[in-house]
């Protein structure tokens, strides 16, 4: 061997041996790191919580995976930081700081190893939990595939909390570290959380990971744009590196120090301070770039998803083809739902049914249901939160799936349908918007409420709610709950006989309650 | 033959070694915190999410105080005579108190109720929920060692905010019941009794490091 290839060899066997001993800290710091006590604790949480929650959702993807971020993820939050912080307060605790100052390698590397091995477990855990979550969600659903960016953009928060919790528990080490960063952190996540729900998750709340339960139907008509995940992904891995490179640079926790470039007698020297100061560098501008972004994130009136202009792809606003699945209900009415929502199919058109065979053959009353995206109905209805509204000639109902709470309730989902469909054939429009802005509902004339509740009596559903927030007038009087009493008291074929002879009227407001059978 | 120690000396000894002084300190910020998160609207609304933030803080509080319960003398200590368990009876439930009344200062100085800024519940809640909280940690003390017993307050604290949103109502998630509900208060009180007596008659588990055993 001649010694200019003895040269070249020797920084390849350098490299090799280099990794070796990583991985060789990097195995020690993972076998002894303490969050494994934790992992039992997230174990029986994530089974208390997320995971019955999501089984109590539709069996869509994106609805039961927002679990992932909006339950599981906020509880790994405070054990997290707690053992990244139990871990980077780790050299001060135990009173080794000077005699590890004397080592060969630089406190970074030795902290990067500590920070990795808490790290992996957390990872791991959380890793494990959405396979379960994601296995037990593939083998009930019926529609769409996993949504993968919400997990990345979960692990990378979650890196990011360790790595900020790990450099505080190193920047100011001590018995109680670890509690009150969790406690902390925890509180800025709560009020993060607090500002999405709050705004709807447009803007900087974008950046929440923890936000609002998405609408049944997305990622349903339209695919779920992945602006957010993206923004948030850009924001925490920017928080991550910036605190990795804090935690280089900082004297307090055996770093390079923030000394001019010449001080190259300081711990680490040159290298190591150009090293970490690009770390925290390149963190810094990440994060205040994903900030920029998330700012300008709004909500997309089309797909009714977050979408961030300057990374949004126009494709994805494109709706998903699909064939919708239909059925005959009582009186020749046809429904029609996405095949996603095909479990509610039955559900749908017994919910129908009964106040179809009530209004057939009554001008307004729809020959026709179809379910259509929550964002395409007329935002009256959404300011009522009504699941439907009939609309065009031959009038046609059209609904959406909202009226599926995430606390299943079938005789909301059944009313829901019947009030929106008798408040539109008897009284009309929900209401309609003042030109200063305001809503104004229609609850109708006392007449229209005594027959809508009446009917909607004689099908064994509640009354239209009068008490609403936007109502108007809040008691329902007794003389209309009376009559109302009496029209569902009278036989099905004479109230309709009535309604035929006298809707016109009826909804013109020309009959008055005395004048109702 | 030396004399016994006269307790007062004894007693504040005892709290220096505990770091007593900085854990008033952290109980007050946490009364602060409350005072500023009811001050300045950060809780997430009415009915039961009002309770989130200050239960967070009441889990603190609780960690905290089973952290204070770390010896730095280790066994040693065990030998230095009989006042040693009256004395952790008695550290446990002055910083109890204390963090009772801080947390009622903190209320009571944001108490606006024509701004609509009060603590849901009252005072009580607090009450128990930082004595049965942190009579989970001191059980926590018991199998892990005080440094880490902050885990368990952590993870009932956990467990209570979920059943808080979704109103589960369970024994282990007593935090969330509602300010007079009984079983509420004899599941608190009685896991405080358990961790105060076995605390008292025990102390902290000990290690030579403080660190909990390798996995």
């Amino acid at each position: 061997m001649t010694a200019a290839t003895a040269r070249e060899a020797r920084p390849a066997r350098d490299r090799s041996r280099l990794f070796r001993l990583a991985v060789r800290i990097m195995w020690v710091e993972v076998r002894h790191s303490a969050f494994v006590w934790a992992i039992p604790l997230l174990a029986v949480l994530f089974i208390y919580d997320p995971l019955r929650t999501a089984s109590g959702y539709p069996a869509l993807w994106t609805l039961r995976a927002s679990v992932v971020l909006n339950k599981f993820w906020p509880v790994c939050v405070p054990f997290a930081t707690a053992f990244a912080a139990w871990a980077g307060s780790r050299e001060s605790r135990r009173d080794v700081a000077d005699l590890l100052g004397s080592t060969a390698r630089p406190a970074w590397t030795r902290q990067l190893c500590s920070l990795a091995g808490t790290l992996a477990w957390v990872l791991a855990t959380f890793a494990a939990s959405v396979v379960v979550l994601y296995v037990r969600i593939a083998q009930a659903v019926t529609w769409g595939g996993p949504p993968i960016w919400p997990v990345v953009a979960g692990v990378v928060a979650l890196t990011a909390i360790c790595a900020l919790a790990f450099t505080l528990g190193a920047l100011f080490p001590g018995r109680f570290t670890a509690p009150i960063v969790a406690v902390g952190i925890s509180m800025l996540v709560l009020a993060a959380f607090s500002r999405a729900v709050s705004q709807g998750g447009v803007s900087v709340a974008a950046l929440s990971p923890d936000g609002i339960v998405p609408a049944n139907d997305q990622g349903v008509f339209y695919p779920v744009a992945p602006d957010v995940s993206v923004v948030q992904v850009m924001f925490f891995a920017g928080c991550a590196l910036g605190a990795i490179g804090l935690l280089g640079l900082s004297p307090r926790t055996g770093g390079a120090g923030w000394r001019g470039p010449l001080d190259l007698a300081s711990a680490g020297g040159a290298r190591l301070r150009s090293a970490a100061a690009a770390v925290f560098a390149v963190g810094i501008a990440l994060a205040v770039a994903g900030f920029g972004l998330a700012a300008t994130a709004r909500a997309s009136s089309v797909t009714g998803g977050i979408e961030v202009p300057a990374l949004h792809d126009p494709a994805s606003d494109r709706p998903i083809r699909y064939t919708p699945v239909c059925a005959d209900a009582s009186g020749g009415l046809q429904v029609c739902v996405h095949p996603a929502f095909r479990g509610y199919l039955s559900q749908t058109v017994n919910s129908l049914g009964p106040v179809i065979a009530e209004l057939s053959g009554l001008p307004g009353a729809p020959v026709r249901a179809v379910e259509i995206p929550g964002t395409a109905l007329p935002s009256i209805v959404q300011q009522v939160n009504g699941d439907g509204a009939v609309t065009g000639s031959p009038p046609l109902f059209e609904f959406t799936m909202d009226a599926i709470t995430l606390v299943p309730d079938a005789a909301q989902f059944r009313d829901g349908f019947r009030q929106d469909i008798v408040h539109a054939v008897i009284v009309g429009p929900v209401g309609r918007m003042t030109a200063g802005g305001a809503f104004q509902p229609a609850t109708g004339t006392p007449a229209q409420q005594a027959v809508e509740d009446g009917l909607l009596k004689a099908i064994g559903s509640q009354p239209y709610p009068v008490c609403g927030p936007y109502a108007l007038q809040c008691a329902q009087q007794p003389q209309v709950a009376a009559a109302a009493a009496r029209f569902a008291a009278l036989p099905a074929a004479t109230r309709h006989a009535w309604l035929a002879a006298n809707l016109a009227a009826l909804k013109a407001g020309r009959i008055t309650l005395a004048q109702t059978p | 033959m030396s004399a016994e120690p006269v307790p007062v000396p004894l007693a504040w000894l005892h709290l220096r070694s505990r770091r007593v002084p900085a854990t008033l300190t952290a109980l007050l910020a946490c009364g602060v915190a409350l005072w500023a998160s009811l001050r300045y609207h950060w809780w997430l609304g009415t009915g039961n999410a009002a309770d989130e933030l200050p239960m967070i803080l009441q889990g603190c509080a609780a960690g905290v105080i089973a952290v204070t319960m770390h010896s730095p003398f280790g066994e040693p200590e065990r030998a230095t005579g009989r006042w040693l368990p009256l004395l952790r009876a008695g550290l446990a439930l002055a910083l109890c108190g204390a963090a009772i009344g801080f947390f009622a200062l903190g209320a009571a100085a944001a108490y606006g109720p024509r701004a609509g800024v009060y603590l849901a519940g009252g005072v009580l809640p607090v009450a128990r929920n930082v004595m049965g909280l942190t009579g989970i940690g001191l059980i926590f003390c018991l199998v892990t060692g005080a440094l880490t017993a902050w885990i368990g307050p952590l993870a009932v604290t956990a467990i209570s905010q979920y059943a808080l949103i979704a109103n589960y109502s369970e024994p282990l998630t007593w935090p969330a019941r509602p300010p007079a509900d009984r079983g509420g208060w004899i599941a608190a009180m009685v896991v405080f009794a358990v961790g105060l007596i076995a605390f008292t008659i025990r102390g902290p588990r000990i290690r030579p490091s403080g660190e909990l055993p390798a996995a």
